[in-house]
């Protein structure tokens, strides 16, 4: 397979998952997106496998490198901001002490499963934007785009 | 690191492709190295010494040593 192809693919598979999304939301089923987004992940690892001109070699593991690590110095500072935010907001509540007082909560208002993963998905979603720009960055570092008169 | 990897090149009418192809990296990290963009590792060095058949200071040039003589006596 082409390597536009299998960006294509990739596309595609996002498409289908936001539509199984959405279903698994309908019927209340959890574990409809989860199989189909490991299924999709597994196929698409082996589907790389086959794309043409994929060469890897130092310079793209060097970019990768200083990517990866450039997003994960930045992405714990996040992760650990939300966190201890979700911290607080839990166990302040029994202590009483908040100014202006709080105004009463609606039944079923506390911080459920669901908010943590909308959260969760927020934070991926910093991660891979981090990830993508650092990338980019690195790449054009060490001469991606440089181009040559031959 | 300054290099005479496009000198070699050119005296051996070597394409940056058929580099690339010989050493098994992409032409990319070629462009990058002439360009002196990308240090390669000392590994990458020393194969693209052995495909010019030539030595690595030959090809590669410490530009810190150049500059500070004194202390390579």
């Amino acid at each position: 397979m082409k390597r536009n192809s299998f960006y294509l693919l990739i596309g595609i598979t996002g498409l289908v998952l936001v539509g199984v999304l959405y279903l698994s939301i309908l019927l209340s089923r959890p574990l409809l997106i989860q199989a189909a987004f490991l299924i999709a992940v597994i196929v698409l690892y082996a589907i790389k496998r086959t794309v043409a001109a994929t060469v890897e070699d130092e310079r793209t593991n060097v970019i990768t490198q200083h990517a990866a690590v450039a997003t994960l110095s930045i992405f714990w500072v996040a992760f650990f901001l939300v966190s201890l935010g979700s911290v607080v907001i839990e166990f302040s509540t029994p202590l009483g002490f908040h100014f202006p007082p709080p105004q009463p909560l609606p039944p079923n208002s506390g911080l459920h499963f669901g908010k943590l993963g909308l959260m969760q998905l927020g934070l991926l979603g910093l991660m891979i934007v981090l990830y993508g720009g650092f990338r980019m960055y690195y790449a054009r570092k060490f001469g991606d785009w440089e181009s040559d008169e031959e | 690191m300054k290099n005479k990897i496009k000198v070699h090149r050119a005296m051996r009418e070597i394409t940056q492709e058929q580099l690339a192809v010989g050493l098994g990296v992409t032409r990319q990290t070629i462009i990058a190295i002439e360009k002196g963009k990308y240090d390669p590792s000392l590994s990458l060095a020393f194969r693209i010494a052995r495909f010019f058949n030539v030595r690595v200071d030959e090809l590669f040039l410490d530009e810190e040593a150049a500059l500070s003589p004194a202390r390579d006596r």
